[in-house]
């Protein structure tokens, strides 16, 4: 993958990049300088915790059809969100109301995705 | 299954840099990008 990827100017499909911090990346190091293990438990509770924290804000602006959280540790796209909205004008309206605010310290960096399919959502 | 009960606590929504002993959020990579060339993030 070229990793030039095609930004489209409208979609109903957002992309919110790196905006998922999964424990295991900020995990203190250990004494052989290794990163400590996260409790798997508390590692789940995180990320739904987070799920659903990002369903009950983008609920407000329109129908959520999918809701994927990549929480592998990918370099290309850890972190990312993805959100599909039943139509393009609820995914404009989240754009608007997204951008320019903060989850948990961090900014929302928040752009149309082209990937509409998630089952085909792969690089070739 | 039945859905779980929402944990009592705060939404992470709104929280910004500083706020609650949050460490300021590194700098977004816009700043940086040299002129004239992309920073991934559609800024060029």
């Amino acid at each position: 993958c070229s990793r030039l990827h095609n930004r489209p100017t409208i979609s109903p499909t957002l992309l919110l990049p790196n905006l998922y911090q999964n424990p295991a990346l900020n995990a203190p190091p250990g004494p052989d300088g290794l990163p400590m293990p996260v409790d798997a438990r508390k590692s789940q509770e995180h990320f739904e915790d987070f799920y659903e924290d990002i369903f009950e804000e983008v609920d407000k602006f329109g129908e959520v059809e999918h809701l994927n959280i990549c929480d592998n540790l990918a370099d290309h796209m850890v972190g990312n969100v993805y959100i599909k909205f039943l139509d393009e004008d609820a995914a404009a309206a989240a754009v608007q109301g997204l951008t320019g605010r903060f989850y948990n310290g961090r900014p929302i960096l928040v752009e149309f995705s082209p990937v509409t399919d998630f089952r085909e959502a792969t690089c070739r | 299954p039945p859905r779980r009960r929402r944990r009592e606590r705060k939404s992470g929504f709104d929280i910004a840099p500083g706020a609650d002993g949050i460490p300021m959020a590194a700098p977004v990579a816009a700043a940086a990008a040299p002129e004239g060339f992309s920073n991934g993030f559609g800024n060029a």
